[in-house]
């Protein structure tokens, strides 16, 4: 993927280019808004990573003027301010998402793979597979390999939110966020019981497990190994 | 205030005196006119109508009986006027007078004002027509002004007087309120410039009468007191970063210090943990500091409370059965109140998450909402009476708890949240355990 990353600090910036190169992505680096905005509008990037924080033009201002310009190359809002009413902001603004600092880097690239893959607003699908396990989204029913799988509402989001993102780590705070709409994070291990929970009754007793865990950064669901 | 000379003039109660003496002036002008029109006018106007009249019928008697007849009818007229205030004259082809009582023909016909003597002696104001005769020779009529001319200079010199009045009351009035206004002004003035050179605790004095003075003055004095809770919270922040944030640091740089001799994976794995552990901290604090502001209530919307409660029992739930508790809740469906969902989600996460770590493995915790609030209830050893309002604070823990993970920072968080509904939260013994009790707020 070809990555754009608008941020001043030199370190973090060399911080993020350095673990996108090395994940295979193809980095452009600018260190101010306008030089930010100028290298969007030329165009091409397949996601952007803009800190709110910047001089010449802020994060906010460079991100409205790109989306003005009918450029909808998705982008992440980098911020030392993890404020409520800031994500709020920075979401209105045309940003696709938001981490606050200081981020482990798994949590970024999750986000930056989970962005770009993102299907460009193709129509409603109705089912979901993974190997041999289906999600009907009409029928709110889950049947693996034949056999019908109760779940729990909150244990089906999770699922759906595992499965509309095959393939792709998810980290904790992407669960915390997309399934329980907790913009914060909890001192007990709730993600990790409730994927235990999904596991117990999506893997247990079938042969081959279909979610998986990341270490250091996450989950993910798939049907190969 | 480059210019104190004219320091005064740009005063609003300079200007306001000003106008206001303007428009009363132009208000008295107007009344005088009136009064002028409906007088003197008058006066005048009756003068031209008598004659005016007494010309047509002079005129006439002439038309019909020549000059004689008007002769005739002056004679007569003059003889019925007792005032003294006719005057007239008949005036022959040579110049010569044939009848009245003045003397000297005008030149001119038409409309003159002049001063005649009085054959009882004195002058007197006259007003005249004079009109050529037919055959030649001239006729004029006349009528004395004294009168009218009296009542002139009677108004003008009560009109005069009551300008000067106007003029005086006028201004001493509004020198006098813009003086009231100033010393109001420069009484708040003096206290705020107090308050910006440091003396926070300053405040305006309130008159009691209500008035827009006092409501401003009353409006400051809350501001001031919101600013200065807001630089206490300041303050109470970087104290507690101060004081607890040194141990981690320390702990931080001994982790670094043994890294540094053995820089094994582990070592380097607590380190970072240590450093995470920091930046959760300050995370915490920031948010405790930002709800604390009160600038989110800016984003208050209509949340469904039951609905978040709910969210945050599912959440919990399988945390709490890992530990053998029982996560029961009676939640009342439908109610809603004004906030922040995000916020009042961590409280109660915060909460919940509390009453599941420090409940008794093996027991229960309830989370009920209902018209009266919100209880979240443990069978944990609870808070001893005289610590449950320290617990409140800023990195307050109990010894007890000093083993157990957590930075201190919960209920701070959950208390600045229900402050910022204006929800009252409270800690009570639940015999055993812990309640917190959260009110809902009022309206």
């Amino acid at each position: 993927m070809r990555i754009l990353v608008v941020e001043d600090d030199a370190e973090t910036a060399a911080y993020i280019v350095r673990g996108l190169e090395e994940a295979g992505h193809v980095v452009d680096r600018a260190a101010d808004g306008q030089d930010g905005l100028f290298h969007a509008t030329g165009g091409g990037h397949d996601v952007m990573v803009v800190d709110r924080m910047l001089p010449k033009l802020d994060g906010l201002s460079m991100v409205r003027a790109v989306r003005a310009a009918g450029i909808a190359t998705p982008a992440i809002f980098l911020t030392a301010r993890a404020g409520v009413g800031d994500r709020v902001e920075g979401l209105e603004a045309g940003g696709d998402d938001y981490l606050a600092k200081p981020f482990a880097f798994a949590e970024l690239l999750a986000r930056i793979n989970a962005l770009a893959r993102r299907p460009p607003l193709q129509q409603e699908v109705t089912l979901l597979r993974v190997g041999d396990l289906e999600m009907d989204l009409i029928r709110r029913s889950v049947i693996r390999a034949g056999q019908r799988i109760d779940l729990q509402p909150r244990e089906f989001r999770l699922l759906e939110y595992l499965m509309r993102r095959e393939g792709q780590v998810v980290t904790r705070t992407m669960l915390l966020e997309g399934v329980w709409d907790f913009h914060f994070d909890p001192k007990t291990s709730v993600v990790e019981t409730h994927i235990s929970r999904l596991r117990a009754k999506v893997d247990r007793g079938f042969d081959r497990e279909l979610i998986h865990t990341i270490r250091g950064a996450g989950y993910v669901i798939r049907a190969d190994g | 205030m480059a210019d104190t000379r004219w320091a005064f003039a740009r005063t609003t109660a300079f200007r306001v005196t000003l106008l206001h003496l303007l428009l009363t002036l132009a208000g008295t002008i107007l009344v005088g006119g009136g009064a002028w029109w409906a007088t003197v006018g008058f006066g005048a106007r009756q003068a031209v109508a008598e004659i005016e009249r007494g010309m047509g019928v002079l005129l006439q008697s002439g038309a019909l009986s020549g000059p004689r007849g008007v002769a005739l009818s002056i004679e007569a007229r003059m003889a019925a006027d007792r005032s003294g205030a006719e005057f007239y004259l008949l005036a022959g082809p040579d110049g010569q007078r044939i009848a009245g009582n003045l003397s000297g023909v005008p030149r001119d016909p038409g409309w003159r004002e002049g001063t005649i003597r009085l054959p009882q002696g004195g002058e007197a104001p006259v007003l005249m027509l004079a009109a050529p005769l037919p055959g030649g020779g001239a006729l004029v009529v006349g009528r004395d002004l004294s009168a009218v001319r009296a009542l002139e200079q009677q108004l003008l010199s009560v009109a005069g007087w009551v300008g000067a009045a106007v003029l005086l009351l006028g201004l001493g009035g509004g020198l006098l309120i813009g003086r009231g206004v100033a010393r109001r002004a420069a009484a708040m003035d003096t206290a705020l410039a107090a308050v910006q050179g440091g003396d926070l605790a300053r405040r305006l004095a309130v008159g009691r009468g209500g008035d827009e003075f006092d409501r401003l003055a009353a409006r400051i004095n809350a501001t001031l007191d919101r600013l200065q809770s807001l630089m206490v919270a300041l303050r109470g922040v970087t104290d507690d970063i101060a004081h607890d944030l040194r141990t981690p640091l320390t702990r931080l740089r001994q982790r670094l210090d043994a890294a540094a001799t053995s820089p094994t994976a582990e070592a380097i794995a607590a380190a970072q943990q240590e450093a995470d552990a920091m930046l959760d901290i300050f995370a915490a604090l920031l948010r405790i500091a930002q709800v604390e502001s009160g600038t989110q209530r800016a984003g208050f919307t209509r949340v469904d409370l039951s609905a978040i409660a709910q969210s945050v029992a599912e959440v919990y739930a399988p945390a709490a059965e890992e530990r053998g508790q029982g996560l029961a809740t009676d939640i009342a469906p439908g109610i809603a109140i004004t906030g922040d969902p995000a916020l009042l989600t961590q409280m109660l996460a915060n909460l919940v998450e509390n009453a599941v770590r420090h409940g008794r493995a093996g027991g229960r915790v309830v989370l009920a909402l209902g018209a009266a609030g919100i209880t979240i209830v443990d069978d944990g050893p609870g808070i001893p009476a005289t610590e449950r309002e320290r617990v409140f604070g800023r990195f307050q823990r109990l010894d007890s708890a000093r083993s157990t993970p957590g930075s201190g920072l919960g209920l701070a968080l959950a208390r600045a949240v229900a402050d910022l509904h204006g929800m009252a939260i409270s800690l009570e013994d639940a015999a055993p355990g812990l309640r917190v009790r959260i009110g809902l707020p009022a309206g």
